[in-house]
């Protein structure tokens, strides 16, 4: 069942006197219980594609053009008391910044305990001012949601929870707090996760430990991942169906094993390219250049200027999506496939 | 429980807090702890005033009695004679300076309290939400704030006097508070300014938390520091105030012993009688002073950067 559909999604950013368009007619989709990857560099707008699925992106920047479609309901329709209640409950997101995405001034299992109260009826009210009594009174270590926030901190792996609960995020090393950013994404059995950057502020060993533990909650707990990274290794490690993402647009789609053996544009090629490989005769690829400045009127590829294989119908015409190879497989490239009419988007599923 | 994991527990306790270690640099400055114990004393008199002070605060002994002096004669009319000491002497009307320094304390701490407390919450509201809205919201508010920061305090204090209808404690606290939201408007916007970029607010967000539940649980308690040290800063600049009010006759009710008032009763003595002017004013000068030495303490506590260098 398609769980997210993305379609057409244009978010931008009005500066004084131009438009920054962040994301450029971008689809995707995401099935149940599936992990699909987005990869991109830094500022291909992998971050805002989050944003814009939350609602949660920064004035003046907004959702112009597109559809997202969340359980077949439209979540752009929706008001914003509509949204907070599916933010944290059905999609949640995990930060790519664990040293600054969990509040300094409250506990670890508070933090983890609030998110539970807010969207789960433990029987406990959330207004501020049961907040602060429980707070001043000590009551919150014989509620509900503390025993909860216990036990999923333990599920994600805290060792010593019911102690460790009590502590402040900077006593907690980097490779926890992520886990505590996980369980709070977790604590109300989301839909789907989005998980923006989860282990590029963590050393190479927890990494790998994070994202083995990251799938298996992920099966666990039932929920579709959106894996947003600029890291290959990770996707090719527990993503089923990749998105390649540059200057705000999806350039190629395919499933991973297709993705990595048969990479079809020449960006997608260029990335892999770019990771160092142990035979010792492969010079390191570099793809020249840098991600276009948005303000560019750039009328045909965006990816030309920097592209081995560009010819002069490319700095003249946009490319659409492209069939290259089964039906799953797409990339936005000239000289690639044949143009296609079908929507790729529902494809996959 | 073994000895090493008592003193790991004994340290991640210690650490646990912020309230430990800001308290360890006021403690280590010198010129903090005395403001504090001073602001301490003064506090102590003016709750207890009725069981510190030497004598009733509206009976009358000599006038003008030089500090260190003594009247004769029956003042609790029970039909003997008493000799009563004035350690700090009488005033104009006989009444003791010591005693009414006493009460003066109650109502100098309690509007300087009490202004300080109004402008907190207002001016911390208004920096709250032109600081997370910002847009129209904080043009707004702040083209406010601006008007009210270009206008001279005094004349605004004496028009809000004036409007609230005479001379009392309420119309007092309204006027000096009145002239403090700014401060705190200004220095919590920029404080939120800062902080509402912190991934930790765009995560509540994203849990679904509503604004309010954003600006209060998740904003504020990282400005409380800053906060903190305004109010300590602001309270000794609310007593110089409600003493200018009471000066020039703005203050509360002339018959309440107040500081300003004192002083300005001493005044047209103060060839003859120069303790009545001279003590209240010096008893202004300390509170002030301690307020302001104890503020400073806190604010370099605060300051994380200072306190690394102390500890070094």
């Amino acid at each position: 069942m398609t769980l997210l559909e993305v379609e057409n999604l244009h978010t931008e950013f009005p500066m004084d006197g131009y438009t920054i368009p962040a994301l450029n007619d971008v689809s995707l989709s995401v099935s149940s219980g599936e992990i699909v990857g987005v990869v991109g560099e830094s500022g291909s707008g992998k971050t805002v594609l989050a944003e814009s699925v939350m609602g949660i992106v920064e004035e003046p920047g907004r959702v112009t053009d597109g559809e997202i479609r969340f359980k077949g309901e439209s979540l752009l329709s929706k008001t914003e008391s509509e949204l907070q209640s599916v933010r944290g409950s059905a999609i949640s997101l995990v930060f790519q910044d664990p040293m600054n995405s969990l509040n300094p001034t409250i506990t670890v299992g508070e933090q983890v305990a609030e998110t539970i109260r807010l969207h789960q009826d433990v029987g406990e009210s959330v207004s501020l001012g049961a907040e602060f009594k429980r707070k001043l009174f000590g009551a919150t270590k014989h509620s509900e949601s503390w025993k909860q926030s216990i036990e999923m901190l333990e599920t994600v792996g805290i060792p010593e929870p019911a102690s460790r609960a009590s502590s402040y995020p900077h006593e907690f090393s980097g490779g926890m707090r992520q886990r505590a950013l996980i369980a709070i994404a977790l604590s109300c059995e989301p839909d789907l996760l989005i998980a923006d950057e989860p282990t590029t502020a963590l050393d190479v060993t927890t990494q790998a430990k994070l994202l083995d533990e990251l799938e298996a909650l992920a099966k666990a707990f039932d929920t579709a991942v959106m894996l947003i990274t600029h890291d290959l290794a990770v996707v090719a490690e527990i993503c089923e169906f990749v998105y390649v993402m540059y200057a705000g647009e999806v350039v190629e789609r395919a499933k991973t094993e297709r993705l990595f053996g048969q990479p079809q544009h020449p960006y997608t090629v260029g990335l892999l390219d770019s990771v160092p490989k142990l035979d010792g005769l492969t010079e390191l690829g570099a793809i020249p250049g840098d991600v276009p400045e948005r303000t560019d009127q750039i009328g045909g590829c965006l990816f030309a200027p920097r592209c081995p294989e560009a010819t002069q119908e490319c700095q003249e015409n946009r490319p659409s999506d492209r069939n290259v190879g089964d039906g799953e497989h797409s990339a936005a490239c000239l000289k690639r496939g044949k143009s296609q009419s079908v929507d790729m988007v529902n494809k996959h599923d | 429980m073994s000895s090493s994991t008592d003193s790991l527990d004994a340290a991640d306790r210690q650490q646990r807090d912020w309230f430990g270690p800001v308290m360890d640099t006021v403690l280590s400055d010198k010129r903090a702890v005395v403001g504090a114990a001073v602001i301490g004393s003064i506090i102590v008199l003016a709750v207890f005033a009725p069981y510190l002070a030497p004598t009733e605060p509206q009976t009358t002994y000599d006038l003008l009695e030089p500090p260190n002096s003594h009247s004769e004669g029956d003042f609790d009319l029970d039909g003997t004679t008493e000799e009563i000491w004035h350690p700090l002497g009488t005033d104009s009307q006989g009444k003791d300076i010591l005693t009414e320094l006493i009460y003066g304390a109650r109502i100098s701490l309690l509007v300087a309290f009490a202004t300080v407390g109004f402008a907190l919450l207002v001016g911390t509201t208004i920096g709250m939400l032109a600081g997370y809205y910002r847009g129209w919201i904080d043009s707004l508010l702040m083209r406010y704030i601006d008007l009210q920061w270009a206008f001279p305090e005094i004349v605004l204090a004496v028009a809000i006097i004036a409007v609230a209808g005479g001379i009392g404690v309420v119309p007092v606290i309204i006027a000096i508070g009145f002239g403090f939201v700014d401060d705190f408007a200004r220095l919590v916007r920029s404080e939120v300014l800062k902080t509402r970029e912190e991934a930790y607010v765009t995560a509540a967000r994203a849990v679904g938390m509503r604004p309010r539940r954003v600006m209060f649980r998740e904003i504020l308690p990282n400005v409380t520091g800053t906060i903190l040290v305004q109010i300590t800063l602001l309270i000794p600049i609310a007593i110089l105030w409600e003493a200018g009010l009471s000066f020039i006759g703005m203050g509360v009710s002339p018959s309440t012993p107040t500081w300003g008032l004192l002083l300005a009763d001493g005044r047209q003595f103060l060839h003859e009688a120069w303790w009545i002017s001279v003590l209240p004013g010096l008893a202004i000068l300390v509170t002030v002073l301690s307020f302001t030495l104890f503020g400073e303490g806190l604010r370099e506590a605060f300051d994380v950067s200072e306190r690394e260098v102390h500890d070094r």
